[in-house]
């Protein structure tokens, strides 16, 4: 794609942002990304809230020399503010949210067809958009989730990655738990929660390597959790925050009470569906990482290649283990304790 | 249409790997393949992953196979039938795509004995890329895709 096009789109993008912020301001939400802290700009409350309720917020300025990006943000049906014609042609939007031509160099994109929600990333000027055609109609547990496309790609681009898997620990210590939608990242490490462990996210987390070790931190203080995750944990359901919610949506859990800072990450695990539940079980890297593959690799637009390279590394740098968890999740905490513990002598 | 090219057909023209759509990994000496495309992915040999490794920057069948013979110190025609028929299947999956241009060889680490290249076919991520597919989209008069208008009674 002719990148002078998506340039003057993006200029053109700016242009419409700057209209919109002259009609309704501008709420300034900070998020910090590890070695970088992304700002989002929000025109308006609605696009602000949908955007931002559920990410655990930057406490206070940033370190000196830390990189601040900026995200635009605004929609067409707050602002009055029509976004700029798309330079790309109605045929390269693919499955999965990507745009043709938009996956990989130095411009990224995703959209949202559901809800007519554009993300747009210039990584020379590190710059980004966010659009919506209708703000309010946006569901915020999904809008929560759709930023994280541009989060992404801004941490990518400064050393760390948003990957998509829970992880829960003991102190200051824990573990990836990997696996594809359905695999139970969700209902395992939300039972390692209720059992008392430390808590870091059930879906997607970010991941940072600070002095030689992977650091696992929150980007929202929120979980999910199905009708299924609820049934075999009740003791979520005093959590759940959108009860209002259009039905088939799964419902949000907080777990902000629960937020670990950051946890360091000895191992790699997935879980397993087991008559009960027991003991970690180490596995090889190859049958880890082709097992895991389908739910790490290609989850989020663009830039697969390099998650695909973390994924590989990260199987050479740490040990990994299938978490066999029974359906009644009993002893869940238990088996990832244990296996911490154990990492954290090795490691010591 | 065309007939699509073939190594087998045309052992002089270069082939590369089908990017972006097809990404890469190599760990403990075995390449791991993805098409993003299709959602599958491939799990290559040790002597698959050195006939992938030669071939995805741009190489010719001839020369892929005259740096593989000289990698396990054999002769040209003694690979060449089977590793031109793995190029062709690397062809029939679309992951590799005819070159423009012809890349300098790789240097294989160690590469162990030979023996007839083996790709294994994983289909796990064909239901998790080919969600939402997009098609029939309708556009607003700035040209964005909008969500299609529910029927009257939808949701009622």
């Amino acid at each position: 794609m002719d990148e002078r096009a998506l340039a003057a789109f993006l200029d053109a993008a700016l242009e419409a942002h700057a209209e919109a912020s002259a009609r309704l301001g501008t709420i300034d939400t900070d998020v910090d990304l590890g070695p970088v802290r992304a700002r989002v700009r929000a025109c308006g409350r609605p696009i602000h809230d949908r955007l931002t309720d559920m990410l655990v917020l930057a406490r206070g300025a940033a370190p000196a020399g830390t990189p601040v990006v900026e995200i635009a943000a605004f929609d067409t049906a707050t602002s009055g503010v029509p976004m700029a014609p798309p330079p790309w042609t109605p045929d390269a939007y693919r499955p999965g949210l990507e745009i043709e031509g938009l996956r990989h160099g130095r411009f990224l994109a995703s959209y949202m067809l559901e809800f007519a929600a554009l993300t747009f990333y210039d990584r020379e000027r590190e710059l980004g958009i966010y659009w919506a055609l209708d703000a309010p109609a946006l569901v915020a547990c999904q809008e929560a989730a759709r930023l994280r496309n541009v989060l992404r790609w801004i941490a990518m681009d400064h050393g760390a990655e948003l990957v998509h898997a829970a992880a829960v620990g003991r102190g200051e210590d824990g573990v990836l738990i990997l696996g594809a939608k359905g695999a139970g990242k969700s209902t395992t490490s939300l039972a390692c929660m209720l059992e008392g462990l430390a808590f870091v996210a059930d879906d997607f987390c970010l991941l940072d390597e600070v002095g030689g070790t992977w650091l696992a931190r929150a980007l929202t203080h929120t979980a999910r959790a199905t009708e299924g995750t609820l049934a075999r944990l009740p003791a979520l359901r005093s959590r759940i925050t959108n009860r209002d919610a259009p039905a088939g949506h799964k419902a949000e859990v907080t777990v902000a009470d629960r937020l670990a800072d950051g946890l360091r990450i000895r191992a790699l695990t997935t879980p397993e569906h087991a008559a009960r539940t027991a003991p970690a079980r180490r596995v090889d890297r190859t049958t880890f990482v082709r097992s895991v593959l389908a739910g790490t690799v290609g989850v989020f637009p663009g830039m697969s290649q390099e998650t695909l390279r973390l994924l590989v590394r990260l199987s050479e740098e740490l040990p990994c283990y299938v978490l066999p968890i029974g359906p009644d999740l009993a002893g869940a905490g238990d088996t990832v304790s244990a296996l911490v513990d154990d990492e954290r002598a090795v490691a010591a | 249409m065309p007939a699509r090219a073939v190594p087998s057909a045309d052992t002089t023209t270069p082939f590369r790997a089908a990017r972006p759509d097809v990404i890469d990994e190599t760990f403990e000496g075995e390449v791991t393949l993805i098409d993003l495309r299709s959602g599958m992915f491939y799990g290559l040999d040790a002597p698959a992953s050195a006939i992938w490794l030669q071939a995805r920057e741009g190489r010719s069948p001839a020369a892929v196979v005259d740096a593989l013979a000289g990698s396990y110190g054999t002769s040209a025609e003694e690979l060449a039938a089977t590793v031109v028929a793995f190029l062709d299947r690397l062809c029939e999956e679309q992951l590799l795509v005819p070159a423009e241009t012809e890349a300098p060889p790789v240097t294989l680490a160690e590469v162990g004995a030979w023996a007839d290249p083996q790709m294994q076919c994983f289909s796990d991520m064909q239901e998790l890329l080919l969600l939402d597919p997009v098609h029939d989209i309708e556009l607003d008069a700035n040209g964005w895709p909008i969500p299609r208008a529910q029927p009257a009674d939808a949701g009622a």
